[in-house]
């Protein structure tokens, strides 16, 4: 019914559709995402938090994006809950996410996506961006309170859709493991006996950390350094179509083709006599028939003029 | 035991119309044999010392066996891929193409009932030799108690040279249910002849487990080969089904844009450094094989979805090819 408002020929709408029925088919226990009516390449989701964790019993909800060439180009994540290991209202960076799309694959999938994300709550962020390092009890408290409602966001049927997934997910999500009275007294001992035994660890951890930010800051700065480049060849390609703007659209819309083509025919140079010739027979044929077009566009003045000189 | 007389005859019955290269099982259990017959005393006398040496490796064997094992494979997967592409591109041939390859091979058999007959026994031979590696893999394995008969599989896996990866494979499964197809179309003039002594397998057959397409096969010995017939990137049925050098199946719309090339290039511009989706792995565009048989099984056993899929693809590549050459007139004229 729903299916039949989108333009079924265009490949990225056919896999999604086929992405929503699969979804609906195999429900999982620990996800649940829904596209918006309006928009397919809009989803809501929500993830339960991983068993054995501070975040065990948590509902989290968030945002998905999928690119108008989905599944060539990866989407992008957002989540909506306050969880202590993503910021909220930001698009997070993760091998999943269109921060590094050379890591994306075709053959991936929203389901794989949640998956992914739900096995990377427990990991250590190591200043990725899009996370923060909040400390256990805190983020066990976001659990508990991320239960009792689900997050305001976007417009009312965004919001009816988030509050159906959270109805569901709340369903099937355990209950968050509460600490003892008994436990309570014994706490502070126990916390004192975990932190003089951890602490060697920690100075470890800390030189890793060190180490490892290091590298996140020489990516990030690649990153930069790409999209720097990207803006650079885009605002190069545009003073091209200046003098033509008939062309225009045509040269925009195709910019991505134009920089791949671009791309292969500078990698691959031929110097054979005859592709050279051959070269040669091919642009004076084009050349003779863009003057034939430019003098049939132009009227019979122009060609008067030309045939003058 | 007995799987190496019933192979043994099966070789014998080829190697006398034809000279095949096969999988000398009986040398390689002679040297086995040979393996266990040496290690047998020295145990009595040293335990710990040859359970340990025995559980690592045994350099014996290892210096004749995987090396020549290794060559026989080569050998096999050689042979069928070059025998099974003369046989499809017969079949495939047509008009000029036809006429020209009937005048050069005048003495073969071109009949329907021989083309059958021949892929069956290219399917069968493919079989029965993948079963042959495989149980001399077991046996050596068991003889050793090792893992190296499953490392040396996957690493003859990586080197493509696994019979069972091969494209061909699926095309011969599809170009024999073609056959059959058609000969049924064509009505039963023709009468079967009498079953073949080493009738292996027992046919193909395409079937669609809750919408999924699903290409099977299977032996009498209780092997089955089955290969999935959906795209994974369009999560379709593949349309116009191309093989990558790593064995998997997409659509070639579907391949082309996971590659980034454009359609009127072909695969074959593909970079190196490209990945398979699924398995990740590199440089497996270039070597692409077209399965054309099985894009005719598909578009018989499932018209309707062929025919609108086939619209559909039509439009996006005539808009690519649109696409491709505005492009070469700009860069040709520089503006």
């Amino acid at each position: 019914m729903a299916d039949e408002r989108y333009n079924r020929k265009n490949p990225a709408v056919k896999r999604i559709l086929q992405e929503v029925k699969e979804m609906q088919a195999n429900p999982s226990d620990d996800f649940m995402s829904l596209p918006l009516e309006e928009n397919i390449f809009e989803w809501q989701f929500a993830i339960r938090g991983p068993g054995d964790t501070e975040f065990e019993g948590g509902i989290y909800h968030g945002r998905i994006q999928l690119p108008a060439d989905y599944p060539f180009k990866p989407p992008s994540f957002m989540l909506l809950t306050p969880n202590g290991r993503f910021e909220t209202n930001t698009k997070i960076c993760l091998s999943i996410s269109n921060y590094h799309p050379e890591h994306w694959q075709p053959s991936w999938s929203v389901r794989t996506a949640l998956v992914a994300l739900i096995a990377f709550m427990p990991t250590s962020p190591n200043g990725a961006l899009g996370s923060v390092d909040y400390p256990k009890d805190e983020r066990r408290t976001l659990a508990i309170k991320s239960r009792e409602t689900p997050p305001k966001y976007g417009s009312p049927e965004r919001q009816k859709i988030i509050d159906e997934i959270h109805q569901y997910i709340l369903s099937k999500a355990t209950v968050v493991p509460k600490p003892l009275p008994l436990e309570c007294s014994q706490a502070p001992s126990i916390v004192s006996e975990a932190h003089s035994q951890v602490e060697p660890q920690e100075a470890i951890t800390v030189v890793e950390e060190r180490s490892i930010a290091t590298t996140d800051t020489i990516v990030d700065d690649q990153i930069i350094e790409e999209t720097a480049e990207a803006v650079n060849t885009a605002a190069s390609v545009v003073p091209a179509a200046a003098p033509l703007p008939a062309v225009e659209v045509v040269v925009k819309a195709s910019v991505s083709g134009e920089q791949r083509m671009a791309r292969r025919a500078a990698q691959k140079p031929v110097d054979d006599r005859l592709f050279t010739w051959a070269a040669v027979g091919l642009t004076i044929a084009i050349m003779v028939l863009l003057l034939k077009k430019f003098i049939k566009s132009n009227g019979y003045s122009t060609g008067f003029m030309d045939d003058q000189s | 035991m007995k799987f190496c007389k019933k192979y043994e005859e099966y070789m014998q019955g080829q190697k006398e119309k034809k000279n095949l290269p096969g999988v000398g099982f009986k040398k390689l259990k002679k040297i086995l044999k040979r393996c266990r017959r040496n290690h047998v005393p020295s145990r009595i006398s040293f335990t710990d010392a040859i359970n340990h040496n025995c559980s690592r490796e045994c350099p014996v064997c290892d210096g004749t066996f995987f090396p020549e094992l290794l060559k026989e494979m080569e050998d096999v997967v050689g042979w069928f891929n070059e025998h099974a592409q003369k046989l499809l591109e017969l079949h495939l041939a047509s008009g000029f193409t036809k006429c020209l390859t009937w005048l050069r091979g005048n003495s073969r058999k071109k009949d329907h009932h021989g083309l059958i007959q021949e892929g069956k026994d290219l399917v069968n031979y493919a079989l029965i030799n993948a079963v042959a590696i495989r149980k001399i893999l077991k046996k050596y394995d068991k003889i050793h108690e090792s893992r190296q008969g499953q490392a040396f599989k996957t690493q003859v896996q990586k080197m493509r040279i696994e019979i069972l990866q091969s494209p061909w494979l699926c095309e011969l499964m599809a170009f024999h249910i073609n056959l059959k197809e058609s000969k049924k179309e064509s009505g039963a003039t023709i009468t079967s002849p009498p079953p073949p002594v080493h009738a292996l397998f027992d046919g193909c057959a395409l079937t669609f487990d809750d919408g999924k397409p699903l290409l099977s096969c299977e032996l009498s010995d209780s092997v089955k080969v089955d290969i999935d017939l959906t795209c994974s990137i369009c999560l379709d049925t593949v349309f116009d089904p191309i093989s990558l050098t790593c064995g998997h199946i997409y659509c070639y719309m579907c391949a082309c844009s996971a590659a980034s090339v454009n359609v009127v290039d072909g695969l074959k511009t593909a970079e190196a450094t490209e990945k398979c989706p699924l398995c990740r792995e590199d440089g497996v565009y270039k070597g692409a094989v077209h399965l054309d048989e099985l894009n005719i099984l598909l578009k018989r056993s499932c018209r309707d979805y062929w025919e609108e899929r086939r619209k559909t693809e039509r439009a996006e590549r005539l808009q690519q090819a649109k696409e491709y050459w505005d492009y070469q007139c700009r860069s040709f004229t520089g503006i």
